[in-house]
């Protein structure tokens, strides 16, 4: 039965609709390179979705001779994007002028329909209610310079977003199409079938070839889980970027077991982009796109209390060091707050002097989480008898006093 | 279903041997038809006329692939005759390949856009191909599924309840056709599937009060709809109503009071519906949905099972084909 809620319907079944407001809107929004001058990467040409959208924008305006001729386009360029078909058969169908043909989007019922429609209400929406192209990220408060690239996604939304770091400065360069898990987000434990909520890294590259054709163009694994993840008890392996088997042009916006998968040609291009062991992913519940500016305080109150931090550390202030730590802080190794005290206490008493020293800070306010902040920074250690340079990560949070904390933290190698 | 011109190119004043031709075309004599257009054309190869004739000939011979070549030899050297083009485009849609019958059509169309059976055709290859588009757009291709669309653009080729192809156009007197129709032979068989609802016999003809108790669930369920009553719509429908294709009862009914409720008109009719009895609590309706709202309308073939073990008649399955 018909489910005249859909806008895709609207568009699909009827010519000439009275949305003027709704044409103007994706009117504006298609076509803008979301690219700052000041990248060097190579310009995208026209993108499948560009045109599925440019053909969405003519039916709009009661253009379907222009939507067929770019669906016809489409879907000779990429006959496996389904919805491009659907779209296509709908118009064709319209101009037709054959009673009685039973298009397939009468049948609501239907699962794959039913996928179909979701995935065109994600990418239209998407052109609608997209991001600015100078709003960024407020996950992301500080950057550092090695990174060229920072992946963020949107996962109830069905985007993944490139942000290039330019001197320190993000600009939007790339953003995607991208499905997620059959069960949404937010995972806790293996076999739930989400998508885990987090900071992550990208921690190597699988080429296609190697991997079933299932995984299409290849896979990016991430670290999931993380340190977070570990202290929450989450569970579950293998959540992967990759990509689609050649049979589709895209997945279902609900259909991986947990991985985030993207159409090859969109996981193609990430490979300039992506630097495996590096690059931060971070899979976000709800992403606020806000003005560069609008993370400067909090950017500046982080940054301020990570060098006392240090400051306290490196003059042997013990006490006042200790104090940086929350009541629930524990190692990663199993020290709860009081033993991590008398562990530094002893340490700290048999040095005469040490030196610390931080570098390369990044900072994300921790998606899914109420006034959480990931620190990353690579810590250089040296005292008169010992030296180490490690990279660590480490948890703050906001107490009830307004002060930050250190609820965890943990040290991998460089 | 797709016309073939087959007149006189109208430009053309054609020579006595191909009128002869044509007399013998249309008096079924194809074979002695092809000798004469073949003896003429020997010695005058370039004539459109006997050419195009030959090309009718041959589809008449079943001949595609040399009829396709005629017709594709005159589009090259009389591109501004529509005719050729038509008849190029329908051996093509034939032989499934829509593509290039929509290429020629549009050729057609593009030195005369007025050209009426190019247009009829142009819709006919353009249901063909939102068919094929449905079917890779679901990627029906095996299975039972996959004959659904296929089966509605057979339909729409041939003999569809549609009234696409003008009515006159198969009973031309055949001395002069203006056209003349291809049937599409293939898989014609199973169309009834797909096309407009065949009445269906009863399995045993419910009692006469439960007809029109179950006429009556019926309408009221449509009119429920059709006033968006959300609560009166689900009352028509069983506590263990099953919803198709899985999920849970709750979640189905989350999604219908959303959607019931969401357009601003709706109009939903059941018509033609046929009553069939399942056993001594059931029945099985199958209708037309004719649903229109201010955003969509269509109609779909809908069947509906009803249980009245609860003392009235009760929705327990429904089904859209």
């Amino acid at each position: 039965m018909p489910s005249a809620e859909f806008s895709a319907e609207r568009i699909l079944l009827r010519r000439g609709c009275r949305c003027a407001a709704a044409v103007l809107a994706v009117g504006i929004c298609l076509g803008l390179p979301r690219f700052s001058a000041a990248t060097e990467l190579p310009a995208v040409g026209s993108k499948p979705e560009d045109q599925l959208l440019e053909a969405v924008d003519a039916l709009r305006g009661g253009d379907s001779a222009t939507a067929l001729h770019e669906l016809q386009a489409l879907v000779q360029r990429e006959p496996n994007f389904r919805l491009a078909q659907l779209l296509y058969g709908q118009v064709l169908a319209q101009r037709s002028g054959v009673a009685g043909l039973v298009s397939p989007l009468a049948d609501d019922q239907d699962p794959h329909v039913r996928e179909l429609l979701d995935e065109y209400r994600a990418r239209v929406s998407e052109a609608r209610n997209g991001p600015s192209a100078d709003s960024l990220p407020s996950s992301i408060l500080r950057l550092s310079p090695d990174h060229k690239y920072a992946i963020v996604a949107d996962l109830p939304r069905s985007r993944v977003y490139v942000l290039q770091n330019v001197d320190g400065k993000l600009h939007q360069v790339r953003d995607y199409y991208a499905s997620i898990a059959r069960n949404g987000y937010g995972k806790q434990n293996s076999g739930d079938l989400r998508t885990p909520v987090g900071i992550y890294r990208v921690t190597g590259f699988t080429p296609g070839v190697k991997l079933p054709p299932f995984y299409g163009a290849g896979a990016y694994p991430l670290n999931y889980p993380n340190a977070w993840d570990r202290v929450h008890g989450r569970t579950g392996s293998g959540i992967w970027l990759h990509g689609v088997p050649t049979t589709t042009y895209v997945r279902p916006p609900r259909a991986s077991e947990g991985c985030v998968v993207l159409a090859n040609a969109d996981l193609a291009d990430l490979k300039s982009l992506i630097v495996p062991g590096m690059t931060p992913v971070v899979l976000s519940d709800k992403v606020d796109w806000l003005p560069p500016e609008a993370v400067d305080q909090q950017r500046e109150e982080l940054s301020k209390r990570i060098e006392n931090w240090r400051s306290k550390w490196s003059a042997l202030n013990t006490e006042a060091y200790l104090s940086f730590y929350g009541d629930d802080f524990h190692t990663d190794d199993g020290m709860n707050k009081g033993q991590f005290e008398i562990y530094k206490r002893r340490v700290n008493q048999g040095k005469r002097h040490i030196e610390v020293k931080l570098r390369d800070l990044d900072l994300f306010s921790y998606p899914g989480e109420q006034n959480l902040v990931l620190a990353e920074f690579t810590q250089e250690y040296r005292s008169d008898n010992y030296t180490t340079s490690t990279r660590k990560e480490q948890y703050w949070r906001r107490e009830a006093d307004g002060s930050w904390k250190i609820v965890r933290e943990e040290n991998r190698a460089l | 279903m797709l016309l073939l011109a087959g007149a006189a190119l109208p430009a053309l004043a054609a020579a006595p041997a191909v009128q002869e031709a044509q007399t013998l075309l249309n008096q079924g004599d194809y074979k002695g038809a092809l000798d004469r257009l073949d003896r003429y054309l020997a010695t005058s190869p370039q004539d459109a006329e006997a050419r195009f004739s030959r090309g009718l000939v041959l589809v008449k011979l079943s001949r595609t692939d040399e009829a396709i070549k005629v017709f594709a030899d005159l589009t090259r050297d009389y591109p501004q005759l529509p005719e050729p083009y038509n008849n190029l485009a329908v051996l093509y849609a034939q032989k499934g390949d829509y593509e290039k019958a929509r290429d020629a059509l549009e050729a057609a169309l593009a030195t005369h856009p007025a050209y009426a059976t190019a247009h009829e055709n142009l819709g006919d290859i353009y249901s063909a191909l939102a068919g094929a588009a449905y079917n890779r757009a679901l990627q029906l291709d095996q299975g039972n599924q996959a004959v659904r669309y296929k089966l509605s653009l057979i339909n729409q080729l041939g003999n569809g309840p549609g009234g696409y192809a003008p009515a006159g156009t198969t009973s031309l007197p055949a001395g002069t056709p203006k056209s003349e129709s291809i049937g599409s032979a293939p898989a014609a068989a199973p169309v009834a599937a797909a096309a407009a609802p065949a009445p269906v016999a009863p399995a045993a003809t419910p009692a006469d009060s439960d007809n029109a108790a179950v006429a009556e669930a019926l309408n009221g369920w449509a009119k429920a709809w059709s006033s968006k009553n959300v609560d009166g719509y689900l009352s028509y429908y069983a506590a263990d109503f099953q919803p198709e294709g899985g999920g849970s009862r709750a979640q189905w009914e989350a999604q219908r009071r959303e959607r019931v409720a969401k357009p601003s008109r709706i109009n939903v009719r059941a018509l033609s519906p046929q009553v069939s009895r399942i056993d001594a609590h059931r029945v099985r309706v199958s209708f037309i949905q004719d649903y229109t709202s201010d955003t969509i309308s269509d109609k779909v073939k809908k069947t509906v099972e009803l249980s009245n073990s609860s003392g009235s008649w009760k929705i327990v399955r429904e089904t859209i084909r």
